[in-house]
């Protein structure tokens, strides 16, 4: 049982991964785009963040940079969602601070699995 | 005036030569007539004049000399040579006359010596000879006379003579000036001449000849792969003009070297466009696909235990097909990346067998499955080549996943590495349902699936071969089929052994489009099952 935030724009990969998550027993703050994603992070400091890389405005990779520029959120643990598997996204990602990624189309089951490898990961 | 053509410009320097020879020819000619006829005065005139001058005297002497003869002896006999004398006198004197007519002072000095002959003749040989002659009969007073008036002859020759002599040491002189003023010139002349001819012919040379050595430098130079070298036109109407062709020609070359650069670059354009478009549909095909596959997933997972069998079916169906449309999508993504990457694949040295034994481990787990049983075969040594091991490696992946897909259980994959000359072989065979011979040319085209392979359901997208063909292309390699209909497919993947960096070249210029290779095309039944 953990506060989670997912940003996504697609609704429908956004409603899958919250029902996924809710459905494993996390509490899920669900936002469109990364901006109300780091917001949303300010008020209250999640256990885990779920970004998905393909955003308008702040993109994952951006909202990432962001939390680990601010001393509050640059322990939270971030999880990138990419529709592109090439090697030089990755690198930047774990270059940004993040903790994990998951290539779309990812399996719902995987993607719960990673969650609680994270978190597990995070907590010791 | 400026010569034009080569010709023109010989044809000057030789009429420049010739009449340099002609002037040459001219002066020895025109001195020598000159001395000839300072020399005939000598042996036309004066010679003949001094004979005459010396045949006058002669006679007189005779005459002379019998008179005195007769008068000291009496003898008359002795009067014969006067009259002899005087008889030939006249004739003599008029040849005299003849040579120094209208030659003063020559003419005065004739006309002395005769007139002094005269008076020898009337004032004492006439008046002796009428008197008694014989021993006793000389009187001094007139021997004295006739003595004075011969002596005065004899002066006045001696005259004449020197006179003569005196022409003809003047006209030696004229003559020895003459050869020495002719030698002279015709030498000054002929230095003058030599010096102007070979002037002029170097000069006339030069002109030729340099230009064609500045265009000679600008072919060099153009050959070397300078485009902007070019032949400057000058010199001779010939040689300027082939100049000018040169510069054309050069021109036309640069103008299509530039068209061929705007075509390359426009095909490498619309290489790039494609690539991108494949990869921005891939990527935007995914994000629908999550969506698909995880609700399914999730649908499955509510509700799986509580669906009819014909539910389950349908399910299966879809899932089947979403799997399906991942694979196409990753296929796609691969190909477009292993054929954007023809011009920048990441060369590193690498052993094959450890390549081929790394994959053949990946699939082991899979093929077992089946019961299908991988074997390798491979030389003790390392088979040491360039190449991309994350490209090489998908590469063979592709071909053994065929080889498995297509196999009936329990059957037997062989992976089968070896050197023929310098070029590495990597076989995959397999004792599957092989492929139709007619169709093994469009193997290795996108989405092209084999006839019997789709008869059997045997799920593939179709991109397979294509991905391995594109990573042969990157590699300069190629990749060859050998399949009989319901026996088997050996698919052969051949790649240079070469360690020296073949990034240096283009490795891409292998021929991107080509199809794959039928090794051996008299084989009746050649094809391979595409994936």
């Amino acid at each position: 049982m953990a506060t989670i935030v997912v940003a996504d724009d697609d609704a429908d990969i956004r409603d899958l991964v919250v029902f996924k998550l809710e459905q494993s027993g996390h509490q899920v703050l669900a936002f469109g785009d990364g901006a109300s994603a780091v917001e949303a992070c300010h008020q209250q400091v999640p256990e885990l963040v779920l970004l998905d890389v393909m955003m308008p405005g702040m993109s994952g990779l951006d909202a990432c940079r962001a939390m680990r520029a601010d001393p509050t959120l640059a322990t939270v643990p971030v999880i990138l969602l990419t529709a592109r598997a090439q090697e030089s996204d990755i690198e930047q990602g774990f270059l940004v601070g993040a903790d994990d990624y998951v290539v779309k189309p990812f399996s719902p089951r995987e993607l719960a699995s990673r969650v609680t490898a994270v978190l597990q990961r995070s907590r010791t | 005036m400026r010569p034009d053509g080569i010709r023109a410009q010989l044809r000057t320097l030789v009429f420049i030569l010739s009449l340099l020879l002609l002037l040459v020819g001219i002066t020895g000619v025109g001195g020598v007539l000159l001395m000839k006829r300072t020399v005939g005065v000598v042996t036309d005139w004066a010679g003949p004049a001094v004979v005459a001058n010396h045949a006058v005297l002669q006679d007189l002497t005779d005459a002379e000399t019998g008179l005195r003869a007769w008068i000291a002896t009496g003898d008359t006999a002795f009067l014969q040579p006067y009259y002899a004398g005087l008889g030939r006198l006249p004739r003599d004197e008029a040849e005299l006359r003849r040579f120094s007519r209208q030659r003063e002072p020559l003419a005065g000095f004739v006309a002395e010596q005769q007139q002094r002959a005269r008076d020898w003749l009337d004032s004492y040989a006439r008046v002796r000879l009428s008197r008694p002659a014989g021993a006793g009969t000389i009187t001094p007073q007139l021997f004295l006379v006739g003595k004075q008036k011969f002596d005065l002859i004899r002066q006045a020759n001696t005259r004449i003579v020197h006179r003569l002599h005196a022409w003809i040491q003047s006209a030696r002189a004229t003559e020895r000036t003459q050869l020495s003023w002719t030698i002279a010139l015709a030498g000054l002349i002929s230095l003058i001449g030599a010096g102007l001819g070979w002037l002029v012919g170097t000069l006339m040379a030069a002109r030729i000849s340099r230009p064609l050595v500045l265009m000679q430098r600008a072919v060099d130079r153009l050959a070397a792969g300078d485009t902007a070298a070019r032949a400057e036109p000058s010199g001779p109407r010939e040689v300027r003009k082939v100049a000018y062709a040169l510069n054309a020609f050069a021109d036309e070359n640069d103008r299509v070297r530039a068209l061929e650069g705007q075509v390359v670059e426009q095909l490498r354009d619309l290489d790039r466009a494609k690539d991108d478009f494949l990869s921005t549909v891939s990527h935007e095909l995914r994000t629908p696909l999550t969506s698909i596959a995880g609700y399914v997933e999730l649908f499955e997972d509510e509700f799986g235990e509580r669906l009819s069998p014909q539910q389950a079916t349908m399910l299966a169906a879809v899932q089947r097909n979403v799997q399906r449309l991942r694979g196409l999508i990753e296929d796609l993504l691969t190909l477009s990346k292993a054929e954007a990457e023809a011009f920048r694949t990441s060369f590193d040295v690498l052993d094959l067998t450890h390549l081929t034994s790394d994959v053949a481990h990946d699939l082991r787990t899979v093929a077992a499955q089946r019961g299908i049983s991988i074997s390798e075969v491979h030389p003790t040594r390392a088979m040491v080549l360039r190449g991309d091991y994350a490209q090489l490696s998908r590469a063979l992946l592709n071909l053994v996943s065929n080889a498995l897909k297509f196999s009936p259980d329990g059957g037997t994959v062989t992976i089968r590495v070896k050197q023929v000359g310098d070029h590495a072989h990597i076989e995959v065979s397999d004792h599957g349902i092989g492929i139709p011979a007619a169709e093994m040319p469009h193997l290795a085209t996108r989405f092209y699936r084999a006839t019997n392979a789709v008869d059997a359901k045997i799920g593939g997208t179709g991109l397979g071969l294509r991905i391995v063909q594109a990573i042969a292309d990157n590699h300069g390699g190629r990749l060859e089929l050998e399949s009989v209909e319901g026996e088997g497919t050996t698919a052969r993947l051949v790649l240079p052994m070469t360690t020296a960096d073949p990034n240096a070249a283009d490795p891409g210029a292998a021929g991107r489009t080509a199809g794959p290779v039928a090794a051996d095309a008299s084989r009746e039944e050649t094809a391979l099952p595409a994936g």
